[in-house]
């Protein structure tokens, strides 16, 4: 199912007088078609569980449109969407069992006894539980309830699955199990699906696309590895990759970019104050090179080493250059040139904060 | 530059020291300010629901949303304020029963000879209440200070002692390890009595239980005491000692009984608090003391105590509560009359016997009285509990 | 063996058996007790015989000398522990003991100047007499009716009592409504208030209305509690919000998530709540009596109406006093049947308690109100 989402705007009205009332969302405007895997990206507060309770129609928005396969749907009630949403704690019933949990969506639906059996088996066998059919919630652990809860999202053969923070609750190991098997859940199903999350790693690497959120305005929309390669601007740049982009104070004279006094590369943009990022498998040792970094420590990590060096220009503490392990460093060397791969090089504005291109 | 100068110059004015006294009142005057205060507010932020310009933000707030059919706008309208259908029954009911009860308790208590079955009374004044503390009802009913009297001995003697018995009885219980739960419940058993059928078993132990073929036959307490040399007591009967200070009948010996069945009573529910209180104390602590060697009462003084100080103090202010109601145990230890003519009588039997006498302006005025000790002590109870629930 | 003996002495009857259910378990803690002692006595003279030996020996530390030392004081707390419980238990227990056997004795034996701890002869008809107490100012109620109003009462009171409980404190804590927490606010205060102010007031509002003499007098002015509405309330604000709005997604309507994920999840306060609430019923006295009369009261007024009137009963079958025998007074009441009528409101309360221990305990630790 293509979803469509124009203006949505959400604004949550001041508790008190006095107060600014919050606009949680604002004037968001995306096309999602069908059969994606769609990740909502961004910092706490962001709007983006926000969006997506508005998608499940939890929340009501306070202007804009959704649409379901141009069918507006934006007053229709929660149930009667047909999607399905797994929350961020399961929110599991912890009294009744898997089975139970799994049936109780065909239950509200008035769907046959058999018939129900038969789908709830199927969603359970989906997600790989079937064996844990008859425990409660609490006998669980957290993969597993995490399981239960996708399987009572998918029972009702929704149109539009939706997951708030699915992975959040889960261990590192098991994170990039359930990671992986969200996406097969989601290649076999076939299910337009909506997840949530302020993981920049998780969302790169099963998203088919992308939507960067920051303080309810959407900041850039794409495959992850297109908006990694060509962010929009200073805050998608700065929010994507790990470890993240060393960011440099600048400025752009006489169609050259300068960090402190070194010119780096150039550029037919007019003189002004900028930002300088470079990505930290952007450099390149070269003793002929055109930026200097004390270094304070090497760290080797095995298939590559990272330098990390101290810059006066840089906004962050230390910036770190990952480099190849093959790449030979002279010993004890209390400075090192390098040199700037120009596409892992983005500059941006200092004040509006946009790319420069 | 000038003004700069003089604002330097003018010394920072030290707030005006009152004595603690003064001081007191004043931070109280704020206390009771702030308390009303936010009454107000909450009742203005509730009348601020319906002003124009609430309204008005509302619609602006409506124009911009989603455009919603007649039909839609008046069901989430209706669906907002269906609470009200839901607390409907229970307000009603409290309405009637409760509300209603309170205002005329306050009016009722200044009709003078008000009689509420028929709603005729004499006037308006503070006569009901003068009388009731005066015990110049002319009824032939309890007398108010002797059942106050009795009320705050039996609850004041009773309540700490029943407490400290079921302190000592729980530590006890959590120091041992094997048949714990069948004390445990051998304990609580009490708990699910009928007052007036207990105290009518504990009458049987005390009471001079009668003749047989012209021979006196005594309960068992007075059996045990005659082991010891002691001569029979009537405890509970018509021939109870009777101690008189002017007006005021202290009848020791039913105070006894009493204090004895309410310890008695009381066990079950303390027990069961404290010891649970005890049971949910985090083993590290004990571990701890343990290990930095500190002995059997310094645990249980330093730790335990500390550690179940809300729920004693809950318990001595819930004793204290129940105490100040007591009335169908003495009904069962005592009889109808609660002794002989209203000598053990309480505060609440004091009202139950100008109810059934027609006296509802006496009524009144008593269950008044009534409210203004509890709110004392309630307030005494505040005062100290908080300051030693701090630990 | 006291237990074999009861059941020979007299055949099985249902309180026997419940007498032996009851005492089972002082038995029990006392001949733990017994065993307690005897080998207390056993380490004492071990570690007395100890002693004598470690004197022949050196001075100094010795590590198994204070652990001896360290095991006896263990064990003479130990003793001193279960002593004091088992005296305070036996104390707390007495009463019932005494209640049951006082109940199945004659009035002579009961009378005898050194009481009997166990009856010689078990007069069943204590009880007989209690259930046909039907004259004089007994009102005419038969005890038949008497427990239809106790039960009729009780089921509705509790029942509609949770009602609108629940309802109320679902709307507390799900909905949301204009004045919500000022309503709250004002219920809450009420419970500073002692109850007896009310009762006054109530009392002349039912005989107004004409109420008095129904089930309904009886069961209205308690149907509201404002402690177990907080109590409640409190419970289901614990609930996590997404299970509701799971089920929002899921398709139910705002009832069934009531009925279907929150009563469910709240049923052991619930069932606390019921129980507590026919507790109450069944011990209510003072309110039946000031209200209604005789036929329309409740189990508790009928049964200690034997405490303050002599009891006549006229019997269907022609029995009379004289089995009591003796030489009473016309005003005295007679002792055993009292402790009868006693057995008879306390007993079933303890069997209730017997079988739903776990829901009252946890029901009274959590809200320390009594019925």
């Amino acid at each position: 199912m293509k979803i469509s989402i124009q203006h949505l705007t959400k604004i949550f009205p001041s508790r008190n007088k006095g107060e600014q009332a919050v606009h949680a969302v604002e004037d968001m405007n995306i096309e999602i078609p069908s059969g994606k895997l769609v990740g909502l990206l961004g910092p706490s507060g962001c709007g983006k569980s926000t969006t997506l309770f508005m998608l499940s129609g939890l929340e009501s928005p306070s202007s804009g449109k959704i649409l379901f396969d141009e069918q507006d749907v934006t007053t229709l009630a929660a149930e009667k969407r047909g999607v399905g949403l797994v929350f961020q704690n399961y929110a599991l019933y912890p009294h009744m069992t898997v089975e139970q949990n799994i049936r109780f969506p065909l239950d509200n639906m008035r769907i046959k006894r058999e018939e129900g059996n038969a789908r709830a088996l199927d969603a359970a066998r989906l997600v790989q539980i079937e064996d844990l059919m008859s425990r409660k919630p609490n006998e669980l652990s957290g993969g597993q309830q995490q399981r239960v809860a996708i399987a009572r999202a998918l029972v009702k053969m929704p149109n539009v699955l939706l997951l708030d923070e699915p992975l959040s609750n889960l261990d590192a190991r098991l994170r990039l199990q359930t990671r992986e098997e969200i996406k097969r859940i989601q290649r076999t199903t076939g299910i337009t699906t909506v997840f949530v999350t302020h993981d920049q790693e998780e969302a790169m690497s099963i998203c088919d696309i992308m939507v960067v959120m920051k303080l309810g305005i959407v900041q850039q929309i794409g495959a992850p590895q297109e908006i990694y390669d060509d962010p929009s601007n200073l805050f998608v740049a700065n929010f994507l990759g790990t470890p993240p982009i060393n960011i440099f104070k600048g400025k752009i004279s006489g169609g050259k970019v300068y960090i402190g006094g070194e010119a780096i590369a150039e550029t037919p943009l007019e003189d002004r104050a900028i930002f300088v990022g470079i990505r930290p498998e952007g450099f390149i040792y070269d003793p002929e090179g055109v930026l200097t970094l004390k270094v304070d420590h090497i760290e080797v990590m095995g298939r590559d080493k990272s330098v990390v060096s101290v810059h006066e220009s840089s906004t962050k503490p230390t910036v770190r250059c990952i480099i190849d392990s093959d790449v030979i460093l002279p010993p004890d060397a209390a400075e090192l040139k390098f040199k700037i791969k120009p596409y892992k090089l983005f500059l941006f504005d200092a004040e509006t904060e946009e790319r420069l291109r | 530059m000038m003004e700069e100068k003089d604002n330097v110059s003018t010394p920072a004015q030290p707030p005006k020291k009152h004595n603690k006294f003064v001081q007191y009142f004043i931070d109280l005057g704020a206390r009771i300010k702030g308390w009303f205060a936010g009454k107000f507010n909450a009742v203005k932020e509730f009348f601020h629901g319906f002003s124009k310009e609430a309204r008005a933000e509302k619609k602006a707030l409506a124009a911009e949303g989603p455009q919603l059919s007649r039909g839609e706008k008046f069901r989430r309208g209706f669906r907002a304020q269906s609470g009200w259908l839901f607390v409907a029954p229970a307000l009603i009911l409290m309405a009637v029963f409760t509300f209603y009860p309170i205002i005329a308790a306050f009016i009722g208590s200044f009709k003078q000879e008000y009689l509420g079955m028929t709603g005729k009374f004499k006037g308006w004044g503070f006569e009901n209440f003068i009388r009731v503390l005066k015990g110049d009802t002319g009824t032939g009913g309890a007398n108010f200070v002797q059942c106050l009297v009795n009320t705050l001995l039996l609850t004041f003697v009773s309540v700490p002692l029943s407490t400290l018995l079921a302190l000592l009885i729980s530590v006890a219980l959590n120091s041992i390890k094997r048949v714990q739960k069948a004390y445990q419940t051998i304990f609580f058993l009490p708990y699910l009595t009928n007052a007036l059928a207990m105290g009518a078993v504990f009458a049987t132990f005390f009471k001079i239980i009668g003749t047989v073929n012209n021979t006196e036959t005594v309960g068992i307490v007075n059996i045990v005491l005659g082991w010891f040399g002691m001569k029979p007591v009537d405890w509970v009967g018509i021939n109870s000692p009777v101690w008189y200070l002017g007006d005021l009948r202290i009848p020791w010996a039913k105070y006894i009984v009493a204090i004895i069945y309410e310890i008695w009573s009381g066990l079950p529910f303390k027990i069961l608090i404290l010891f649970s209180a005890m049971q949910s104390i985090n083993k590290q602590y004990y571990d701890a003391a343990k290990v930095d060697g500190a002995s059997r009462w310094t645990i249980l003084w330093h730790i335990t105590a500390p550690m179940i100080m809300p729920q004693i103090s809950y318990l001595l202010v819930t004793g204290i509560m129940g105490g100040m109601k007591q009335y169908s145990a003495i009904v069962g230890l005592f009889g109808e009359t609660m002794g002989m003519n209203y000598d053990m009588g309480t505060m609440v039997g004091y009202l139950y016997n100008y109810i059934g006498l027609g006296q509802t302006g006496y009524a009144y005025a008593g269950s008044l009285i009534l409210f203004v000790i509890i709110m004392v002590i309630t307030f005494f109870n505040n005062k100290l509990t908080k300051k030693r629930t701090t630990y | 063996m006291f237990g074999l003996l009861l059941i020979t002495s007299t055949g099985v009857g249902w309180l026997t058996a419940l007498c032996v259910l009851l005492i089972i378990a002082e038995i029990g803690g006392i001949a733990f007790l017994g065993y307690k002692i005897a080998h207390f006595g056993k380490e004492v003279s071990a570690a007395v015989i100890g002693k004598w030996d470690l004197s022949a020996g050196d001075e100094g530390f010795d590590a198994e000398k204070a652990k001896k030392i360290e095991r006896t004081k263990r064990i003479v707390k130990d003793v001193f522990v279960y002593l004091f419980l088992t005296v305070c238990a036996v104390l707390a227990f007495l009463p019932f003991y005494w209640m049951l056997m006082s109940s199945v004795k004659t009035e002579m034996e009961f009378r005898e100047s050194v009481p009997t701890f166990f009856p010689h002869t078990f007069q069943w008809k204590n009880y007989w007499m209690i259930f046909h107490q039907v004259t004089g100012t007994r009102g005419g109620a038969s005890f038949g009716q008497i427990l239809i109003n106790t039960l009729v009462v009780g089921f509705l009171s509790t029942f509609l009592g949770l009602v609108v409980i629940v309802v109320t404190a679902y709307a507390l804590a799900r909905m949301d409504f204009k004045g919500k927490n000022l309503l709250f606010a004002v219920m809450l205060a009420t419970m500073m208030i002692p109850g007896e102010l009310f009762t006054v007031t109530n009392y002349i509002t039912v005989a107004k209305a004409g109420m008095t003499n129904s089930y309904a007098v009886l069961i209205l002015p308690f149907l509201v509690s404002v402690y177990y509405i907080y109590l409640l309330r409190n419970n289901f604000m614990q609930i996590p919000n997404s299970l509701y709005q799971a089920a929002k997604v899921d398709g139910l309507s705002d009832m069934g998530y009531l009925i279907k994920v929150m009563i469910p999840l709240t049923a052991p306060t619930l069932i606390s709540i019921t129980l507590l609430k026919f507790i109450g019923t069944w011990n209510s006295y003072i309110w039946p009596r000031l209200v209604n009369a005789q036929s329309w009261q409740l189990i508790t007024n009928w049964v200690t109406g034997g405490f303050v009137d002599r009891l006549q009963p006229t019997s269907p079958w022609g029995e009379n006093w004289t089995i009591y025998g003796g030489n009473y007074g016309n005003s005295e009441t007679l002792d055993t049947l009292k402790m009868a009528a006693v057995c008879m409101v306390s007993l079933p309360l303890l069997i209730l308690f017997i079988f739903c221990r776990k829901y009252i305990m946890r029901g009274v630790s959590k809200s320390g109100t009594k019925g």
